[in-house]
């Protein structure tokens, strides 16, 4: 059924439901965010919203539901601007989904959380349960109504914070980020639950595959303009145009399953097989390892697990699985029971504080890991702490400063830097310290793909022994040659990752379903490399033309849509091809430039513009 | 306090009693171990009761569940409110030992009849040993000197006495802090959290404290483990707590992000509320009944409360 | 009893901080350590009214809180220092309480 319905042709019928006309917007600090957004929605559209970081999607959502106000132009929810008393209304209709479920979930216990909403609305108490215990039914929570919010796991309060807005019967959803730190699983229910839902639907992510599954429009932001607006298969299908914007995923597209060749193009340094002599002992080996929380709780069991030196490994499981304390367990922030050996030595007391010397991380949430007020006070934190001297430090520095491509950036403030570069510094700061063992958890959460591409590569690039916690099967696929799998605590299989990704009932096995990718990529590989199709495209350009009513000519910017065709041959499967350009380009009307033709002036609040070309958007007929 | 005049002219009046040295060591020993032990024994009944529990259905209200069955839960939030601050008031005008010792075994009836969860109470004591323990230790040593008082000198160290009457002293109010704190269980726990802020409000609070509290209780939460990940980057990259400036900048660096971060997440909670139509006022969370018996109630706890007093005042 | 001298200290950071940010981190020290004095002055206060039984208590409680004085001053002055350079905007007039009263 999904299969149909993200690619079925938009609805007929439309009415606008918003309508955005030359939206200006500027934050306190001075930093232009929006600039001439003209933006039309119509109610029941699933629209994508694409760009690099800090490109502004985030602000025009924010724009959307009227928590900022624009600074000139208008933003119309079903006609009436987005202000006063209407917009009071209008936020009750509006459902805005965070990226941080803490962020909203605000209320004591669950049911208190998503009854705020509904009473808002002006329910009184009983029905305004009834709706906020359905809606927590419909994202299958409802058995833990009364749980404080803190005692959930992370997809639980995702889901929570979204039934706190289906309690509300929103016409509109936004959502920002909806996927971020998900499992595979916890991904495809969220999914599944989104595309139930009716409404309009505006989604900001940059996992294009994603949205591929979600939604039919895309509109690619660029510096806080509208770059495009596409159907989804056309965003897809235009490598070239992805690249433009940064948001060229299509690295990750390139082949997954295809056996062994593909490993060592990425991991470039890669050898064989690491060099296990029977001499020397592993890196690091657990036996029969096991940790109990405090409170009782069971995160490991019966561990093995022998990293030898020069291995890279990915830790791959449900979030849950006790990845993240047999992460603490190996930097010796815990201690459980079980042999601990450290280049064959015993994890003793004394030793277990020198570990860090040793074992460097970077964590899932760069903001855990950054905490001075400068990127080279950041990187000299670690060395600091080593007793390294002045000038080795500033050595360092600039080693590991350009290994991530953050030349120069020692006196920025690292919480004013893009995720991006954030994450990099984190990288940086633990490589100057040059570990033996660099673990990676979640390297690529809330990264842009131009930022995953370009941490990939350094990754990559790193001769060292890494251990990636990934939920990300293609960093995992790119990255290592072995993969653990952890189930419940203990792991489940142990195989090389080649193996891994050739067992298709290991994924749904672990919870790890990450087939919905594996099909949506395909098909994101056939649109790419063969088409052949004809489709109504909206962009501006200028041209001296007349009309029929008004005579006149001369050079102005216009907004219509109009068909462009294209046809290529493909010479062979992985030879390179040429995609014409499409943003500017002469194009042929039928009177003649001259002559009058048919189309508007580019009229704000006028909605046949949208209608037009949405209702001509042809989908695309692959040819082989 | 050192005393200046010799101890023989000075101490005419208390009663001097002579203890070897080693008597001081077990008199500050034997206390402190008992109460460590104490202490380490709660830990490890709290842990282990924690431990033991089952994941209860959640699907149904906690407190809802158990309200059949005591008078607590049943009791007019506002009601309860007041009783118990009016009543603890009155326990920390008793003066005398015993019947601070009486208002304990009272607040442990209370106890038993609300069905307070003995873990949560523990805590809750472990929480005021340390200022109790001050009072024990540092008051028989200090208080002044008053005729009829019983005092223990030690060897031959006569700057150091140990006073009966500040001991007593001491005692009667960690048995008053004891009394009250046993009573915060019954008070806080027997209705939600967001019920009681409400009865709060309901009383004159102003409704923008309540919402404080309720929404400072959640984020402290989040903010606790924010707190911990951020630390625990920090002792990856090898920070150790020392006793140098370079430890005092970085605990500084540390609450400064600390704070910031938390500021940016204030700024998009109150966005989120925003968005779903939040305009000054949380919604009510319960229908407040004031019935006869709650008055009732109220009547009689007070009134036990004032025969205590008059009990103290006669002793 | 803490929350008091935190208000106090608030109105005088927001007084005296001017605009530079060493001054800002020095006003913040001040205030810091300032706040402390301020919460254990309260508490003696509050245990001299007790009577004379309790002056004893009360020099103690002043005396256990010199350290923390010092190191409440210093870390005020270091967290606000670094506000000042991080996020300016937290200092602004507009926030009535300042940080840098953590504990204060």
């Amino acid at each position: 059924m999904r299969e149909e319905n993200s690619h079925l042709p938009p609805p007929q019928v439309k009415d606008t439901l918003f309508c955005l006309s030359s939206l200006n917007y500027r934050y306190p600090g001075g930093i232009q965010a929006l600039s001439g957004i003209n933006l039309e929605i119509a109610s029941g559209e699933r629209l994508a919203l694409v760009g690099q970081n800090g490109s502004g999607k985030t602000t025009l959502i924010k724009q959307l539901c009227g928590l900022l106000l624009p600074a000139d132009g208008a933003v119309r929810f079903k006609g009436e601007p987005l202000q006063g008393d209407h917009l009071d209304r209008s936020r009750l209709k509006i459902g805005l989904l965070f990226q941080d479920p803490d962020d909203q979930l605000f209320g004591h216990t669950l049911i208190d959380d998503v009854v705020f909403g509904p009473s808002n609305q002006g329910l009184s108490r009983e029905p305004a349960r009834q709706a906020g215990l359905l809606a927590l039914e419909r994202v299958h929570l409802a058995d833990k109504a009364y749980k404080a919010p803190h005692h959930l796991s992370y997809g639980q309060k995702k889901r929570a914070a979204l039934a706190g807005l289906l309690a509300m019967q929103p016409d509109v959803l936004l959502l920002d980020e909806p996927t971020t730190n998900l499992d595979p699983g916890q991904e495809q229910v969220f999914l599944d639950l989104l595309l139930d839902f009716t409404g309009t639907l505006v989604c900001i992510s940059h996992d294009l595959l994603f949205l591929y599954e979600l939604c039919q429009r895309a509109v690619v932001m660029e510096k806080g303009r509208i770059a495009h607006d596409y159907t989804m298969n056309d965003l897809v299908a235009q490598r070239s145009q992805l690249r433009a914007y940064g948001l060229d995923f299509s690295f990750r597209l390139e082949p997954a399953t295809n056996g062994t060749d593909d490993g060592p193009s990425v991991c470039a340094r890669q050898n064989s097989a690491p060099s296990t002599s029977p001499m020397t002992p592993p890196m690091i080996a657990l036996g029969n390892y096991a940790f109990r929380y405090p409170d009782g709780t069971r995160a490991l069991t019966g561990v093995d697990l022998s990293i030898a030196t020069g291995e890279r490994i990915a830790l791959v499981g449900e979030n849950g699985a006790g990845k993240s304390t047999l992460l603490a367990c190996l930097l010796g922030l815990q201690q459980g029971r079980g042999t601990y050996l450290f280049e064959g030595q015993p994890v003793t007391r004394r030793l277990r504080r020198h570990l860090w010397r040793n074992i460097g991380m970077v964590f899932q949430d760069s903001g855990d890991q950054l905490v001075c007020p400068s990127v080279g006070e950041e990187v000299a934190f670690g060395l600091k702490q080593l007793g390294v001297s002045k000038n080795e430090i500033r050595r360092r520095m600039e080693e590991a400063l350009s290994l991530v491509r953050l030349e120069g950036f020692e006196a920025r403030v690292p919480l004013h830097m893009s995720g991006g570069e954030r994450k990099r510094l984190a990288l940086a700061c633990v490589l100057a310290m040059s570990p033996k063992l660099l673990i990676l958890d979640e390297p690529s959460a809330g990264l842009d793909p131009q930022g995953e591409e370009l941490l990939l590569s350094i990754i990559a690039e790193l001769d060292v022994t890494l251990l990636l916690v990934s939920h990300d099967m293609f960093f995992v696929n790119a990255l290592s040659r072995r993969t653990v799998v952890m189930h419940q605590g203990a792991i489940c299989q142990d195989l090389s990752t080649e193996a891994f990704f050739r067992d298709p009932g290991l994924g749904n096995l672990n919870g790890l379903a990450y087939t919905f990718r594996q099909r949506c990529g395909e098909a994101i590989r056939v649109l790419q490399h063969e088409h052949a199709h004809s489709h109504f495209h909206r962009h501006l350009h200028d041209h001296p033309h007349e009309h029929a009513w008004v005579a006149h000519d001369h050079l102005h910017k216009h907004n219509h849509a109009h068909r462009h065709h294209f046809l290529h041959t493909h010479p062979g499967e992985d030879e390179p091809h040429e995609h014409a350009t499409r943003r500017y380009h002469d194009h042929y009307h039928h009177d003649g430039d001259h002559g009058a033709h048919d189309h508007d002036h580019f009229v704000p609040d006028d909605p046949s513009m949208t209608g037009e070309s949405g209702e001509s958007d042809s989908k695309p007929d692959n040819k082989k | 306090m050192p005393l200046k005049v010799p101890l023989d002219r000075r101490m005419a009046d208390p009663t001097l009693i002579q203890m070897p040295l080693w008597q001081l060591l077990v008199m500050v020993i034997t206390p402190l171990a008992v109460l460590g032990a104490g202490v380490t024994l709660l830990r490890w009944l709290i842990r282990k009761r924690s431990a033991e529990k089952d994941d209860p259905d959640w699907s149904v209200p906690q407190l809802e569940g158990t309200a059949g069955r005591s008078p607590f839960h049943r009791w007019d939030v506002r009601c309860k409110i007041v009783t118990i601050l009016v009543y603890s008031f009155m326990i920390t005008a008793i003066q005398q030992i015993t019947p601070a010792f009486v208002a304990i075994g009272l607040s442990c009836l209370v106890l038993v009849v609300a069905r307070a969860s003995l873990a949560k109470v523990l805590m809750r004591l472990l929480a005021i040993v340390g200022f109790i323990t001050m009072f024990l230790l540092v008051m028989p040593f200090t208080v002044p000197l008053h005729s009829g008082d019983t005092v223990i000198v030690f060897g031959g160290l006569n700057w150091l006495h140990f006073s009966m009457r500040g001991f007593w002293l001491a005692a009667t109010i960690a048995a008053k802090a004891v009394a009250i704190t046993l009573l915060m269980e019954p008070l806080l726990a027997t209705a939600p959290l967001p019920v009681t802020l409400q009865g709060l409000s309901r009383l004159g609070v102003p409704d923008m404290a309540g919402q404080m509290v309720l929404l400072s209780y959640r984020y402290l939460n989040v903010f606790r483990h924010e707190a911990r990940r951020m630390s625990t980057g920090m002792q990856v990259r090898g920070f150790r707590k020392r006793s140098n400036v370079a430890t005092v900048q970085t605990m500084a660096n540390f609450l400064g992000m600390l704070f910031v971060r938390s500021f940016e997440r204030t700024e998009r909670v109150f966005d989120a509320m925003r968005a779903r139509g939040y305009k000054g006022h949380f919604p009510d969370q319960a229908e407040l009944r004031l019935r006869p018996v709650d008055l009732v109630g109220a009547g009689l706890w007070l009134i036990i409360g004032v025969a205590l007093l008059v009990y103290d005042r006669m002793l | 009893m803490m929350g008091l001298p935190a208000l106090v200290c608030g109105w005088f950071f927001n007084k005296f901080k001017g605009s530079a940010p060493s001054r800002q981190a020095l006003v913040g020290g001040l205030v810091g350590a300032g706040g402390t004095v301020l919460a254990a002055l309260i508490l003696a206060l509050l245990l001299v009214t007790g009577g004379e039984d309790f002056f004893g208590v009360a020099k103690i409680a002043l005396v256990a809180h010199v350290p923390v004085i010092i190191i409440e001053g210093a870390v005020s002055a270091l967290t606000v220092g670094f506000l000042a350079r991080v996020k300016p905007a937290l200092l602004l007039h507009a926030f009535e309480s300042p940080p840098g009263q953590a504990h204060g």
